[in-house]
């Protein structure tokens, strides 16, 4: 018999979050800089860290409630008895790999939260100690929502790498954003903005130098070149981004939650393009926790479709959806790129789980720096 | 009189100098008996470009060079003034930079240029008669920066309106009786957002059914590093305001309101709607305070700190209360019971309309665009600037307190804030006239 999730204690943490100490109080903001500590550091395997440097700032961390963070850095907090949520920010190729090495728990006790578009992929095993999320904007007063045509601005997002944008992926979304606006007409009434840094890919595996030239080239020809590029800088540092309409060029092969995105939403943009399965989504969320600023977190416990088996040969059905984009993962830049069942070992059937608090994270100053891992 | 005017052609992210350029800009439009030609200057600009450019505008004789923010690639700018003009006998146009509260931030930059502008007859002009102290006391010359040209506000855009007002209290669903506290601006660690909602919270009961807060604003995570600490974690901030908030009583929770990212349009609707401005921001480039300039054009009644460019709206006559500041051995510090007394005389002496508009129309008197026209106008016409001589060695000061630690930023790091340290020298002239 499946034990179910337990949302309350998840809710508790949320009230009452220990890491969140500010001795003074941040009106005395000083005394609190002053008693701040650095980010708890770890240090990666240079291949793991190299593959994190080439993916920020998608890849950012952030501070918020439920723990995010990635399948890779997942086994150096594994033993910590402080946590008990982890926030899942992977695309489906590292959930996969992570999935395959451990099919079940084993002995890691955590519960892990894993976005909705990823739910037929979590194996039967998991699903007692795993939940959905989704991330919503949180609504504001009527009169202060802007209007679809106060919207006059396209804002584009991603990292031009082929591994996480193919080309083909960007012509489907490129003929689906000018659907959107309604063709080159109304593309241009609106004003385009762009962050979208290259992180070369020099692996055999992926495609060659002159993608990066493709890449633009095809952005070019649909949009124009009329594109203001924004800086990292400026998108961090961004009012609002009230009257755009964001898009995000991203397959979600190696990241779901990615910080751009997430800043985006956070200004007020709303998404241009709503994936069918996101409108048609049924889950109606258990729990909603406030999670960065003007975004919250929808978590919800059922499961509704089925696992699709790609653990046991033979298992998959073939025609299912979630099927091919389980073989177009594979066969994608995302996954021949890096060593996956390299780097996903199976620890959670090894597992230690330490009895006591660890000392490190015994005293309330540490507690506060242990809040998000530092790159 | 020929004035070139040079400003960033790509638009700055913070709102605040995004607006600030705009109306300066139209400002000098405005400038009567003056020939002024606005040219915008690319960041990415070639050497090439550059060489042209400047070349260009030699060839137009101009009586003065305005820098309408400062910026990093000013200094290539300046290199290439300083070297065509030795190679020339033309007369060297005079130099104006318009000052914002990064001066600090940027004294770095500052450094590096000033042999170009040695030799140059230039001005520094602030917005505030406490920014002009503190940027004088870094100069040989203190006559550099000799007068001030407040930062002009759109005013058609922040009137009060009436009926506005009655529209979107119905919105909100507030009621005419009551009384809405707004403060707006970034909800950023150096603001003291959450004092203002201790201070709110601390109000006596009988005000509570009938008084709101608004914070109007994007919650960032910008303003550590300045005090020797590392940079915030994306997130960080907005999870400590939270837990902050949380542990105010629930009636207090309950009348606070928090909307984020309003585009410009839908700002100035909820400064109608309210009934006083408020912030007790003690950040550290608070020159001048856009925000409180508009919650004054559009006839709002205002709490500040008297603090850095807030003090000089109370020079200007406008109608507020100002919280003293000191700087004590843990940096600047105010009392929040001093705000909270604030707060109750606003509550108990609410304007009617009527003061409201007169409020309005003497804000718009000070910082409309054609008056703010107007004084640049005269101090161009009557102020001689001197013979730039070089910063006093407090740059350097600031310099050696610069810090990178792996973050984006590159101003100074204060970690010692008693009588005499470098933090004191620097922001005393914020709690002084």
């Amino acid at each position: 018999m499946k034990k179910p999730i337990d949302i309350m204690s998840m809710t508790e943490k949320v009230k009452n979050p220990n890491y969140l100490y500010a001795p003074y109080g941040i009106a005395n903001w000083r005394e609190m800089a002053r008693h701040r500590k650095p980010a708890h550091v770890f240090s990666r395997p240079p291949d793991i860290q190299a593959f994190f440097d080439r993916l920020w700032p998608a890849v950012d961390n952030y501070v918020a409630p439920l723990h995010p963070i990635f399948l890779l850095d997942l086994p150096h907090f594994a033993t910590s008895l402080t946590r008990n949520v982890w926030l899942i920010r992977d695309g489906l190729v590292p959930l996969i790999w992570f999935f395959i090495s451990n099919p079940e728990p084993g002995n890691f006790k955590a519960q892990i939260l894993i976005h909705s578009q990823f739910e037929e992929y979590v194996p039967e095993a998991w699903r007692a100690q795993a939940a959905l999320f989704d991330f919503l904007p949180e609504e504001s007063e009527k009169i202060l929502e802007t209007s679809a045509k106060d919207r006059d601005e396209l804002l584009l997002l991603g990292q031009i790498m082929p591994s996480v944008c193919s080309l083909e992926h960007l012509e489907k979304d490129l003929d689906m954003i000018l659907r959107k606006v309604g063709g080159k007409r109304g593309l241009r009434k609106m004003r385009l903005n762009a962050f979208l840094p290259a992180r070369y890919e020099d692996s055999e595996h992926s495609e060659g130098p002159a993608f990066y030239n493709k890449f633009m080239i095809t952005l070019c020809r649909y949009l124009g070149a009329d594109i203001n590029i924004l800086e990292h800088k400026q998108l961090l540092e961004a009012s609002h981004f009230r009257t755009s309409w964001v898009h995000e060029f991203n397959e979600k092969h190696l990241y779901v939650d990615s910080h751009s995105m997430r800043i985006a939403l956070s200004r007020g943009g709303s998404i241009l393009i709503l994936e069918e399965k996101n409108k048609q989504r049924t889950h109606h969320y258990e729990t909603i926790y406030p999670f960065y600023p003007n975004l919250s977190c929808g978590i919800s416990t059922r499961f509704e479709k089925k696992f699709i088996d790609y653990l046991t040969d033979g298992a998959i059905i073939e025609s299912r959806e979630s099927a091919k984009n389980y073989y177009s993962a594979l066969a994608s830049s995302s996954n021949r790129s890096f060593p996956w069942p390299r780097w996903f070992t199976s620890w959670c059937k090894h597992l230690l789980v330490a009895e006591s608090t660890p000392a490190s994270v015994s005293s309330p100053e540490a507690k506060i720096s242990e809040v998000s891992l530092s790159t | 009189m020929k004035l070139f005017v040079i400003q960033i052609a790509e638009e700055s992210s913070w709102s605040s100098v995004k607006i600030i350029t705009k109306n300066l800009s139209l400002s000098y439009e405005n400038l009567v008996g003056t020939n002024v030609i606005q040219r915008k200057l690319s960041r990415i600009i070639s050497t090439n470009h550059l060489v042209t450019l400047v070349s260009e505008i030699i060839k137009e004789c101009p009586d003065w060079i305005v820098f309408l923010d400062t910026h990093p690639v000013y200094g290539d700018f300046l290199r290439q003034l300083a070297r065509q003009l030795n190679e020339t006998k033309i007369q060297r146009p005079k130099i104006r930079f318009h000052v914002y509260g990064d001066f600090i931030l940027n004294s770095k930059y500052w450094s590096l240029w000033q042999d170009s502008i040695k030799g140059f007859r230039a001005e520094w002009v602030c917005a505030s008669d406490r920014q002009a102290n503190l940027v004088r006391s870094f100069f040989i010359d203190r006559c550099s920066v000799s007068w001030v040209c407040p930062f002009p506000v759109e005013a058609n855009e922040f009137t009060f309106k009436p009926t506005k007002r009655e529209q979107i209290r119905k919105a909100l669903n507030i009621k005419e009786r009551d009384f809405v506290f707004l403060y707006s601006g970034r909800l950023s660690m150096q603001k003291n957002t959450t004092a203002i909602c201790r201070a709110f919270s601390w109000l006596h009961e009988s005000f509570f059914d009938t008084t709101h807060l608004i914070l109007m604003g994007n919650f960032d995570d910008q303003g550590a590093p300045f005090n020797s600490t590392s940079t915030m974690r994306s997130g960080e901030f907005y999870h400590l305001w939270k837990s902050e908030f949380n542990r105010l009583p629930e009636k207090s929770q309950k009348r606070i309101r928090i909307i984020q990212s309003l585009a410009p349009k839908q700002v100035s609707q909820i400064y109608c709607a309210s009934d006083a401005f408020i912030s007790l921001s003690l950040q550290h480039d608070e020159d001048f305070g856009m925000a409180p300039a508009e919650a004054a054009v559009s006839g709002l009644p205002l709490i500040l700190t008297d603090w850095g460019g807030y003090s000089g709206f109370k020079n200007m006559g406008f109608a507020g209360l100002w919280i003293p500041v000191k700087i004590e051995s843990r940096g600047p510090e105010f009392d929040i019971n001093d705000a909270t007394i604030s707060m109750s005389q606003l509550l108990t002496n609410r304007r009617s309309d009527e003061q409201r508009r007169e409020f309005s129309e003497l804000a718009k008197s000070k910082l409309n665009i054609k008056e703010v026209a107007r004084i640049i106008i005269k101090n161009t016409f009557n102020i001689e600037p001197p013979i730039f001589l070089g910063f006093n060695a407090r740059v350097g000061e600031l310099n050696s307190d610069i810090g990178h630690n792996g973050s984006d930023y590159c101003g100074p790091r204060f970690s010692k804030f008693d009588a005499g340290s470098v933090y004191e020298k620097t922001y005393r002239h914020y709690v002084h006239d």
